[in-house]
């Protein structure tokens, strides 16, 4: 199982912000690394089919299901934890595996509260949670660890690392000590 | 004694509130009274449901499709402006008396719900219908997890703001149209007999049917957007 890129062209206003760009990620961690402004979250965008490559095309297997942590949290505010979850999930939904999940994320004491009142760092790690516990082939994590302190960083890598198994793993990030924890392959763009 | 010398002709042009209450109290003691708030409710509330469902339809409907928002955009626009009296008057020439208040009240609903829902649905967080599009959710928690949160407080004003006018509108159309054994019917005699008792025990009928149907409705929308909120 791979995702392959070829040829990838994406350009803003007449602002280029990929080109040509052609690579690529099978099972496994790979960090995509590149200053502010080049086009990460671009790229996975046009990983995650949201936008439409100017030219060139992304080459994913049949049936191929992605889960994502985007730049944004994208949580549904009204809701809590575990309402956020099953928003996603379904009948899917197993209770004891999501409260087990968000007890590791140090989520655990969040109870009924709805998303609204979380911190930065609550929603970035229930964004995370939610994109382990879907059923899914791929992730795209774009930063991830955004507004987590050093402890809750530690757990969120230890959850990827643990829940990632045997899946495609795209991570964004500007931290190369995140992309060693994780072992993961380095992709510059 | 002072209020009676206020009333010139013993309150044949401005009657007491006693005397419009205890008139009020009168008509409420006949079935001829309910059947008419009855009938003017089935005719006027009818329009505002059958509005109300119409101009959701097609918010959505224009949500997606722009040649659907295009097309209505006039059609709106004319309703907006047009004075209801003219729509009235026309209507009698195609429509029964009976038929006249329902079709009346739901031309003045549905401007006022149609742009409303628009924008709520206008307004609903793309960023969360793409997660739910990468996530592959579907289509029903989709619409109870974002769409109908997006939309409900727009649809809630629009509600609240057209139910007053659509029974304003629907008791003119009766008033004209003569519907028999409706309010309309009834204030029309009241006004032809200067029966101003009447005419103001009806108008509290319409003003008291109107606002306790606007918080049965709007009840029934809160309860509503609180199981979408769960």
């Amino acid at each position: 199982m791979e995702v392959r890129v070829e040829n990838l062209c994406k350009a803003y206003g007449g602002k280029t912000v990929l080109d040509h760009l052609s690579f690529t990620v099978e099972r496994g961690v790979t960090c995509v690394m590149a200053p502010s402004g080049s086009g990460k979250t671009t790229l996975l965008r046009l990983l995650l089919g949201l936008e439409t490559p100017d030219s060139g095309r992304v080459i994913v297997p049949e049936g191929l299901r992605w889960a994502a942590v985007f730049q944004e949290d994208r949580l549904l505010e009204h809701l809590d934890a575990l309402g956020n979850l099953r928003f996603v999930l379904g009948a899917a939904l197993e209770e004891s595996q999501a409260r087990q999940m968000l007890k590791e994320l140090g989520l655990g004491d969040a109870g009924g509260k709805p998303v609204r009142a979380y911190s930065g760092g609550m929603k970035r790690r229930l964004a995370l949670c939610r994109a382990l516990l879907a059923p899914s082939d791929a992730l795209a994590l774009d930063e991830p660890f955004t507004g987590l302190d050093g402890e809750n960083r530690s757990r969120a890598m230890e959850s990827i690392r643990r829940r990632s198994a045997g899946k495609i793993v795209i991570l964004v990030t500007h931290e190369a000590a995140s992309a060693a924890a994780l072992e993961a392959k380095i992709l510059r763009l | 004694m002072a209020f009676r010398a206020a009333l010139p002709h013993g309150g044949l042009l401005l009657p007491s509130p006693l005397s419009a209450l205890s008139r009020l109290f009168e008509l409420a003691g006949t079935a001829a009274f309910w059947q008419a708030v009855g009938n003017s409710t089935a005719h006027i509330f009818g329009g505002f449901l059958l509005s109300c469902a119409l101009a959701v339809v097609l918010a959505a409907a224009a949500a997606r499709l722009p040649a659907v928002r295009e097309l209505l955009y006039p059609l709106v626009a004319a309703v907006k402006a047009v004075p209801v009296v003219s729509f009235v008057i026309l209507a009698l020439v195609w429509l029964d008396s009976h038929t006249l208040p329902l079709f009346i009240s739901a031309l003045m609903v549905f401007p006022p719900v149609y742009l409303n829902v628009l924008s709520g649905i206008d307004g609903a967080d793309r960023s969360l219908l793409e997660m739910a599009a990468v996530f592959h959710v579907p289509l029903w928690r989709r619409l109870r997890g974002i769409w109908l949160p997006a939309v409900l407080p727009y649809f809630r004003s629009a509600v609240s703001l057209s139910l007053g006018l659509c029974w304003k509108a629907g008791a003119a159309a009766e008033v004209i149209g003569l519907p028999a054994g409706t309010i309309g019917e009834r204030l029309y005699t009241a006004k032809v007999y200067f029966q101003t008792p009447d005419l103001f025990a009806w108008t509290a009928v319409i003003v008291a049917v109107s606002v306790v149907f606007e918080k049965l409705f709007l009840r029934a929308v809160d309860t509503l957007a609180g199981k979408a909120g769960r």
